[in-house]
C-alpha cells in the first residue's frame, strides 16, 4: 500500500529514511522512543544542524531511540488522510502515537500550523489537556522556544537551552517513572527540578482589561518562577557527532557542518539570535580540524560548511580555513565559508576555496544609512562595504547581493533612500575600474530587503511592527527610487513577515489563533504557493484577538511579557538600555571590544571570560 | 589525449526495498559518496569541474527492484575486489548490496555502451491461465506493434525482435512473468510498456506503481551468445 502511494507523490524518498549513517535499533530494545520532528520538508529540517546534533546524541543512550519524522508535502498529506495512514516516523516506519515523546523542534513561527497539522496526521488530539495517559508526551524546543507562550497549550514541555545539558536527566527521570508504571502527571511535576525545563499547565495567566498580562503565576509550589537557559559551558568537551545523516537525495544544504562556534559577539539589535545564544563559545581550532576529519570521512560529502552567526569572528580563523584548505583542497572537497567580512585577507581566501567559479558577494548593511545602522548596531560602514567591493571587482568579482530590512525603529524615509544610494555607489565602484579592465563583465547589484520583524529578547521587544500597508508603502517607495538598470530589486511580500510579527510576540491566547488558522487550511505557511493569508486573518476574527496588539503596538517597559519568565542570561535592564541606547544612536560595542555587562557572564564561560 | 593508466572495476549490485524509491541520478550520487565514505581512491575527469569516473550500465526506473545493478568505477590505485566489495558494503544504505566485483581489463568497453538485454521478473496477482496464453499468443507473433508518443509524435514500433524470451510461471497466487528483453543503447525495450501490452490484452487497466517488478542480470552480447555482464573474463 505504502509502495503504491509513494510512487504517486513527488520526491518519495523524503518519507522512507535510510540515508548513510541512520542510526538503526530494535524498538522493542530500548526505554525510550522519541520522534525528532521538524515541522517543514524532508529537505528544509535535514539541512538544519540541530537535528544531526540531537538525533546523536539521543541515540548514542543505548535506552533511547530517536527517530525523525518531516512535514508530509500535501500531495503525501492527502493520500495518507485518503488511505488513513497515520503519520510515521522515518527509520521503523511505526506511527507517531506509539512514541513515548513527540518532540518539535521550533525554527520560524511559521512553521507552527505545521505542528498542529501533524499532530493531527499522526492522530494525537492538538490541545495537551486532551491528550491522556495513552498518548505521547509532546516536548518542544530550538530558537522560538524561548517564547513558548503561542504554543502553551499545545506542548506538554518546552526546553528551553542547549539540548546537550539537561536531557540526560530528562530521559533518565522518565525511565524510572516508566519502569515502575507511574504517571504523566507525575512526571511532568518531577520535570519540575529540571534545569531549562518549563512545563506551562503550572502557570496561570491572567489578563486585565486592556488585553495586557496582568500576572503570570505558578501554581505547583515547585514550579520556578523563571525558567534559565541551560547552555553547554565548554565547547570542546560538549558532545558533538563524529558523523552526519547523509540524504539519499538533495537537499538544502548537502554538505558536512562544522559548527564553530556558538553566541554572537556583535549584539546586532534586531537579532534574537545573537542574544539568546550569548555567550558566545568558541572549539579550538584542533578540535574543529578533528572534527572536521571524522565529518568527511564518516559521510562522503565533498563539501565542508563552517557555520555560525558570524564565522569570521572566530579567533584562530585563519588558522582553521588554511588547516582546511591544506587538509582537503586536493581530495576535491570543496569549502563554503558562509557570512564573512569582504576584505583583502577573506577575498584571498575565497579565491583559495573557490577555484575558479567566483560567485557574488554578499553584504548585509540592514539598513540604508549610518544612522539607521547605528541604531540597530550594525557595525558595518559603507566605506567597508565600498571598500570591499572596490577589491572584489579588482579581482575579478561582478555580482554583489545585499540585504536589507524596511520598516525598523525610527526609520525615514531618507534611510529607505539610503538603500538606494547604496546600491548605486557600488555601481559606481564598479564603474571607476578602468574600462579595459572590466573585460566586457557587467556589473550585476542584487537588493534583497524583507519585512523587520520585532522579536522577543531583543532590545526592540517593545517596538511596534509597521503595518502591512506601511511596509508596502515603503517598499514601493525604494522600488520607485531604484532606477537604475545595474540593480535588481527584490523584497518580500509583508503579509508573512505581519503574521510572523504577531505570532512571535504572541501570548496563550495566540494558540486559538493558530488553531484556527490550521483549521481554516494554514499550514506551509513559509511556501509562498501554500500561503493562505485570507485564513489567518479570518483565524484572528474568529478568535476575537487582534493581530494589531501583538504586531503594531508598541509597549513599554513595564508591561509583562508573555516571555518574562523564561530567563536568557541577558537581563531586561540591559535590553531597556540598550533600547534607550538605539533611539539616541548609539552603538554599543561588541562583547571582544568592551564587555556590556549583558549579563550572560553568569552561565560562567565563553567570551566573558576570555 | 594521455594514456589511461586507471584501475578498472565493476560492481553489480541489489537495489530493493526501500531504496526502490531512490531515483538514477540519486543513486549515483550515493555511489559517490560512499565510494569517498569507503576510502576507495577513486579517479576524477580533469577539468573546471573534476566529477568521479564513474559509469552505470542502464537507469532503473523509481518503484523497479534489481539485483543485477552494475556500475563500473576507475581508480587510481590496484585494490582487491573482495576489499572493495566489504568497504562498499559497510559504507552504503541498507537495500543496496554489493553483490560482486570484478576486475576489468584496462581496454574494456564500459558497461554502459555493452549492455544489450536484461531480464525481468514482473509478478501479478491470478490470471495464471490468461496470462499463459497472451504470452504464448505474443511469442507465435511474426510482429507486434505497438504505439508510441514521443514528444508529441506518434509512431508505429515493432516490440516483437526486442523479446528474447517471455516465460510465464506460478507460485501460489501469484503470476509471474519472466522476460529477457533488449535494454541499452543499441535497441531498448522498456519494461512497462511489455506490461501494459499484456495488460491490456487481459483488458485490465495498468497501474505502473501497482505492480511489482524485479530487474536481474543485465547482458552483452559476444558471438550471439548472452553473457552475463558481470563475469569474470576466464568465463568468457
Ligand atoms: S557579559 Fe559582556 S562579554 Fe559576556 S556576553 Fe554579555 S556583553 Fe558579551
Amino acid at each position: 500500500m505504502l509502495k503504491e502511494i509513494l510512487l504517486q507523490v513527488e520526491k518519495p524518498a523524503r518519507y522512507i529514511g535510510n540515508e548513510i549513517n541512520m542510526v538503526v535499533k530494535n524498538p522493542e530494545e530500548v526505554d525510550v522512543r522519541i520522534a525528532f520532528c521538524f515541522p517543514d520538508v524532508y529537505e528544509v529540517g535535514m539541512s538544519h544542524l540541530g537535528l544531526q546534533i540531537l538525533y546523536y546524541f539521543f541515540n548514542r543512550r543505548s535506552d533511547t531511540y530517536c527517530e525523525r519524522c518531516f512535514a508530509p508535502w500535501y500531495d503525501m498529506e492527502e493520500k495518507m488522510r485518503e488511505q488513513n495512514i497515520p503519520l510515521f516516523a522515518l527509520e521503523t516506519g511505526d506511527e507517531l502515537k506509539k512514541f513515548d515523546f513527540v518532540a518539535f523542534t521550533l525554527q520560524y513561527e511559521m512553521s507552527y500550523t505545521n505542528i498542529l497539522n501533524m499532530l493531527d496526521l499522526a492522530g494525537i488530539p492538538i490541545w495537551a489537556c486532551e491528550r491522556g495517559e495513552d498518548m505521547p508526551i509532546v516536548i518542544a524546543g530550538g530558537p522560538c522556544a524561548y517564547n513558548p507562550e503561542p504554543l502553551a497549550e499545545i506542548v506538554d514541555i518546552f526546553y528551553i537551552g542547549e539540548g546537550e545539558v539537561s536531557y540526560d536527566e530528562f530521559l533518565d527521570i522518565y525511565k524510572e517513572i516508566k519502569a515502575r508504571g507511574g504517571s504523566k502527571e507525575e512526571f511532568l511535576e518531577r520535570c519540575l527540578e529540571i534545569d531549562g525545563i518549563y512545563v506551562p499547565k503550572f502557570y496561570d495567566v491572567t489578563y486585565k482589561e486592556n488585553g495586557e498580562i496582568e500576572s503570570f503565576t505558578p501554581n505547583h509550589p515547585k514550579a520556578k518562577k523563571k525558567i534559565k537557559k541551560v547552555i553547554v559551558k565548554d565547547m570542546n568537551t560538549a558532545f558533538y557527532p563524529e558523523k552526519q545523516l547523509v540524504p539519499l537525495i538533495e537537499t538544502v544544504h548537502d554538505r558536512v557542518t562544522l559548527e564553530v562556534f556558538r553566541g554572537c559577539i556583535r549584539g546586532c539589535r534586531f537579532c534574537q539570535a545573537g542574544y539568546v545564544y550569548r555567550p558566545v563559545r568558541e572549539k579550538s581550532c584542533e578540535k574543529l580540524l578533528g572534527l572536521a576529519d571524522s565529518l568527511i570521512k564518516n559521510s562522503g560529502h565533498e563539501e565542508i560548511s563552517l557555520t555560525s552567526l558570524s564565522t569570521g569572528d572566530y579567533r584562530e580563523f585563519s588558522k582553521l580555513a588554511n588547516g582546511l584548505i591544506d587538509n582537503y583542497a586536493k581530495d576535491s572537497v570543496s569549502i563554503s565559508l558562509p557570512s564573512l567580512r569582504i576584505d583583502a585577507f577573506s577575498l584571498d581566501l575565497m579565491e583559495k576555496v573557490q577555484a575558479v567559479r567566483k560567485t557574488g558577494l554578499t553584504f548585509a548593511p540592514e539598513a540604508g544609512t549610518q544612522r539607521l545602522r547605528d541604531v540597530i548596531n550594525k557595525g558595518i560602514t559603507e566605506e567597508e562595504i565600498l571598500n570591499g567591493c572596490a577589491l572584489a571587482f579588482a579581482g575579478g568579482w561582478n555580482r554583489v547581493k545585499l540585504y536589507f530590512m524596511v520598516g525598523l525603529p525610527t526609520e525615514t524615509d531618507e534611510d529607505l533612500l539610503g538603500i538606494v544610494n547604496l546600491a548605486n555607489a557600488i555601481v559606481e565602484k564598479f564603474f571607476e575600474i578602468p574600462k579595459e579592465e572590466r573585460k566586457g563583465r557587467p556589473i550585476a547589484v542584487t537588493v534583497s530587503s524583507s519585512c523587520f520583524v520585532p522579536k522577543p529578547f531583543t532590545p526592540f521587544q517593545w517596538a511596534a511592527q509597521s503595518t502591512v500597508d506601511e511596509f508596502m508603502r515603503k517598499q514601493k517607495y525604494v522600488k520607485t527610487n531604484m532606477t537604475r538598470k545595474q540593480v535588481k530589486f527584490n523584497y518580500h511580500e509583508p503579509e508573512l513577515s505581519s503574521l510572523e510579527g504577531a505570532v512571535a510576540r504572541g501570548d496563550r491566547r495566540t494558540g486559538k489563533v493558530l488553531y484556527r488558522a490550521w483549521q481554516l487550511g494554514a499550514k506551509f505557511d513559509s511556501w509562498s504557493e501554500l500561503f493562505k493569508y485570507d485564513a489567518w486573518i479570518q483565524a484572528f476574527e474568529d478568535v476575537g484577538v487582534k493581530k494589531e496588539f501583538y504586531a503594531n503596538r508598541e509597549r513599554s517597559y513595564d508591561e509583562i511579557l508573555p516571555w518574562d519568565h523564561i530567563d536568557i542570561g541577558v537581563t531586561k535592564k540591559f535590553f531597556i538600555d540598550e533600547m534607550e541606547r538605539a533611539k539616541a544612536e548609539t552603538v554599543t560595542l561588541n562583547c571582544r571590544q568592551n564587555c556590556a555587562s549583558c549579563g550572560a557572564a553568569q552561565f560562567g564561560g565563553g567570551v566573558c571570560f576570555e | 589525449m594521455s594514456k589511461n593508466t586507471n584501475f578498472k572495476y565493476r560492481l553489480e549490485f541489489s537495489k530493493t526495498g526501500r531504496m526502490i524509491f531512490i531515483g538514477h541520478l540519486d543513486t549515483l550520487q550515493l555511489f559517490h559518496r560512499a565510494i569517498k565514505k569507503a576510502g576507495i581512491r577513486i579517479a576524477y575527469s580533469q577539468g573546471f569541474n573534476p566529477h568521479q569516473l564513474t559509469t552505470f550500465a542502464v537507469p532503473l526506473a523509481l518503484g523497479v527492484e534489481s539485483v543485477g545493478e552494475i556500475l563500473d568505477i576507475q581508480l587510481v590505485e590496484k585494490m582487491d575486489c573482495e576489499e572493495i566489495k566489504n568497504r562498499l558494503n559497510e559504507a552504503t544504505p541498507l537495500d543496496i548490496e554489493i553483490l560482486q566485483v570484478i576486475e576489468l581489463e584496462n581496454s574494456s568497453e564500459n558497461c554502459a555502451s555493452s549492455v544489450r538485454f536484461a531480464d525481468y521478473c514482473v509478478s501479478l496477482d491470478g490470471q495464471y491461465e490468461k496470462v499463459s496464453s497472451v504470452v504464448q499468443e505474443i511469442l507465435e507473433s511474426d510482429e507486434i506493434l505497438i504505439e508510441r508518443t514521443v514528444k508529441k509524435k506518434t509512431k508505429t514500433v515493432d516490440i516483437r525482435p526486442l523479446i528474447k524470451s517471455l516465460t510465464v510461471d506460478k507460485d501460489g497466487e501469484k503470476t509471474e512473468i519472466y522476460a529477457n528483453i533488449a535494454t541499452g543503447s543499441k535497441a531498448n525495450l522498456k519494461i512497462d510498456v511489455l506490461i501494459e501490452y499484456i495488460y491490456n490484452k487481459l483488458g485490465l487497466e495498468f497501474r505502473f506503481e501497482k505492480v511489482d517488478i524485479l530487474r536481474g542480470t543485465l547482458y552483452t552480447e559476444h558471438e550471439g551468445d548472452l553473457l552475463p555482464l558481470c563475469l569474470e573474463e576466464e568465463f568468457m
